[in-house]
């Protein structure tokens, strides 16, 4: 019925297709006339943002303006390779996309599985309710309370301290290789581990009882229930939000790091957005470099979609685009 | 989507919701099921805890005595001193904070309606048959792959006038491609026979849309919708490059990071007032609290949502 359904939207739309202009504008006028502000809005903050892509090729001056201004080709992006800080910036990025990517994907998995079971059902349901909450605390309050708990007299510091010897002192400060990431990762995943197990949770929901109690009776322990049925059905889903991420992964949540960071980590703290922020509002501006480092980002972030959406198309059959 | 598809989808939803709340069939006898039970809830309880213990340190340091705070040393756990509201007192005193929660309504609610707006009618006219259709899809999609970024976005802002203005807070990022092409899935999936039914008795575009499809499409519309209104609670950093010297328009968020940013600064005074140190857990409690109020009223509603929005893909 959904097939017959599906085949009679696709020849609706190929009807639409020939006919001819005339007639059709005649039809659909009301159509067009309502889209008329949607294209206004994503032209103005949309496509004319694209244009100004151009000062990454330019010599830009205020006076001049994106279409005056002198045209030095590819300058800026010499200097933007040439210079370390940006170099630094992009290998943090990439560090720090995939340590998202890689300790992300777990902990709502397992999570979804402890919740499915878990026997009382009161305690499960407050506990998944109390899981949910970081996700709706504001960035800003989330930052604040991780700078709180690593600082040098914070709850996570002392406790780092009395179990492994670790130093007293504010880890946010602390530019040693994998100290930031570690914080930054972690954080993360306090954030999203409860609310990215509701769909976890609705598939094993969704997986047969009595599928589970013929196992029971074959002798089947509770792991290898979880190994042999459990796990092979959350698979398609997982990979599905793992390929979903990938497209998303650059971004990094990059308004944290804004709070988070300091000029005396910027060797491990600094992303690729927070120093195109710094060369367009920072204390010296220079909007060619800026440009040309979102240009890279952007292009860099169009690929990265791409991939994601092939390899989603592999995995699921679906794809966005 | 058909009365027997929804059934189907409404059976499911039941289905799903009596797994969340009846435990498995499958009993584990003997000790071992048993320890693995407590175990099993042991972790939950410690995630549950940490995701709460840290909002819990910031309400115990609100009421907390300012002085003594300053020298304590990891979580509160409860009122370090005498418990005193002078935190709050000071808060609140202070205009700002008002305005900040005034203002973030503002654009939260501002943002919000004007994204909900074009949601709807751009998932419409993209779902209907029209010659233009695929241009248009393209025109929208192409926005989703590629962005100019930060700089020429603040460059078109301000070029318009919107800069030091609520403007530039509530209309730019108010809706994306995303969310209407997740409008015109939902359309699409409307049973063609409904529609056609309509036009034959005359209905205008106006009547189909929220007459004959709006009832099927309104879940996912709640679902943009309350992904908007949280992006726009969250900004702040439009906020700081937008309207940086406009404190009078300041949202919320911009308030608590400035409050939170310049915490130990009373201390540089010669005779620092020590409540002061309260302000920055004071502003966390007002700036949370309101959701944490709201959460159990919206969360049933979002997690279904989220649940119908990943098994329409």
């Amino acid at each position: 019925m959904a097939r017959r359904k599906r085949e009679r939207d696709i020849s609706d739309h190929q009807l639409a297709k020939k006919a001819s202009w005339k007639k059709d504008f005649k039809k659909n006028k009301v159509i067009y006339l309502l889209f008329l502000p949607i294209v206004v809005y994503l032209f103005i903050f949309n496509y004319i943002p694209m244009t100004g892509l151009l000062m990454a090729f330019e010599d830009y001056s205020v006076r001049l303006g994106w279409f005056q201004s002198e045209w030095v080709g590819l300058d800026n992006f010499v200097r933007l390779f040439s210079g370390s800080a940006f170099l630094t910036a992009f290998r943090n990025t990439a560090v720090m996309a995939v340590l998202n990517l890689v300790l992300g994907f777990f902990p709502p998995i397992i999570l979804a599985i402890l919740f499915s079971e878990c026997r009382w059902i009161p305690f499960k349901r407050l506990a998944q309710l109390i899981s949910y909450i970081p996700n709706f605390i504001s960035t800003v309050v989330v930052c604040n309370l991780v700078q709180q708990f690593v600082d040098s007299d914070g709850a996570v510091t002392l406790v780092l301290n009395k179990l492994f010897g670790l130093p007293v002192q504010n880890w946010l400060a602390d530019s040693q290789i994998p100290v930031f990431w570690i914080i930054y990762a972690l954080m993360n995943i306090w954030i999203g581990m409860g609310w990215g197990s509701i769909i976890q949770s609705t598939t094993i929901a969704n997986i047969n009882g009595e599928l589970m109690e013929a196992a029971a009776l074959d002798g089947a322990n509770r792991w290898q229930r979880v190994k042999n049925i459990v796990i092979p059905a959350l698979l398609p889903v997982c990979m599905m939000m793992l390929t979903l991420s990938v497209g998303t992964a650059l971004m990094v949540g990059w308004d944290k790091v804004l709070i988070l960071y300091m000029p005396s980590t910027y060797s491990v703290s600094d992303v690729l957005h927070t120093y195109t922020y710094r060369m367009a509002f920072g204390s010296q501006i220079d909007y060619g470099l800026a440009t040309a480092s979102g240009l890279f980002q952007s292009v860099l972030g169009t690929i990265l979609l791409l991939v994601s959406n092939k390899l989603n198309k592999t995995v699921s059959g679906h794809a966005l685009y | 989507m058909t009365k027997r598809e929804e059934r189907k989808l409404e059976r499911q939803m039941r289905k799903i919701e009596e797994a969340n709340n009846k435990p498995s069939m499958v009993v584990h006898p003997g000790i071992g099921g048993t320890i693995a039970d407590v175990l099993i809830a042991l972790v939950l309880g410690a995630v549950a805890l940490i995701c709460i213990i840290p909002l819990w340190h910031v309400f115990m340091a609100s009421i907390s005595d300012g002085y003594a705070l300053l020298s304590h040393k990891g979580a509160v756990w409860a009122p370090v001193g005498e418990a005193t509201l002078a935190g709050y007192k000071l808060l609140f005193e202070d205009p700002s904070i008002i305005m900040g929660y005034l203002n973030t309504i503002i654009y939260v609610v501002g943002g919000t309606l004007l994204g909900l707006v074009m949601n709807i009618f751009a998932g419409y006219i993209l779902s209907r048959p029209t010659k233009l259709r695929s241009a248009m899809i393209l025109f929208c999609v192409f926005t989703t792959m590629f962005n100019g970024g930060t700089v020429p976005t603040y460059m078109v802002i301000r070029a318009l006038g919107m800069t030091g203005t609520r403007w530039s807070l509530i209309i730019p990022a108010c809706t994306n491609a995303i969310f209407m092409l997740l409008m015109m899935n939902s359309f699409s999936q409307v049973d063609k026979s409904y529609v056609e039914a309509a036009e034959i008795d005359g209905a205008g575009h106006f009547s189909i849309m929220f007459r004959v499809m709006w009832p099927q499409c309104k879940g996912m519309a709640l679902v943009t919708a309350v992904n908007t209104a949280i992006l726009k609670w969250n900004a702040w950093f439009e906020a700081s490059i937008y309207i940086p010297n406009n404190k009078e328009l300041w949202p919320l968020q911009l308030w608590v990071k400035s409050f939170t940013a310049s915490a130990e600064e009373f201390l540089k005074s010669t005779n620092p007032n020590y409540d002061k140190n309260l302000i920055q857990y004071a502003v966390i409690v007002a700036a949370t609290a309101p959701i944490l109020i709201a959460f159990p009223f919206f969360i049933k509603k979002l997690e279904k949502g989220m649940v119908l929005g990943g098994v329409k893909g």
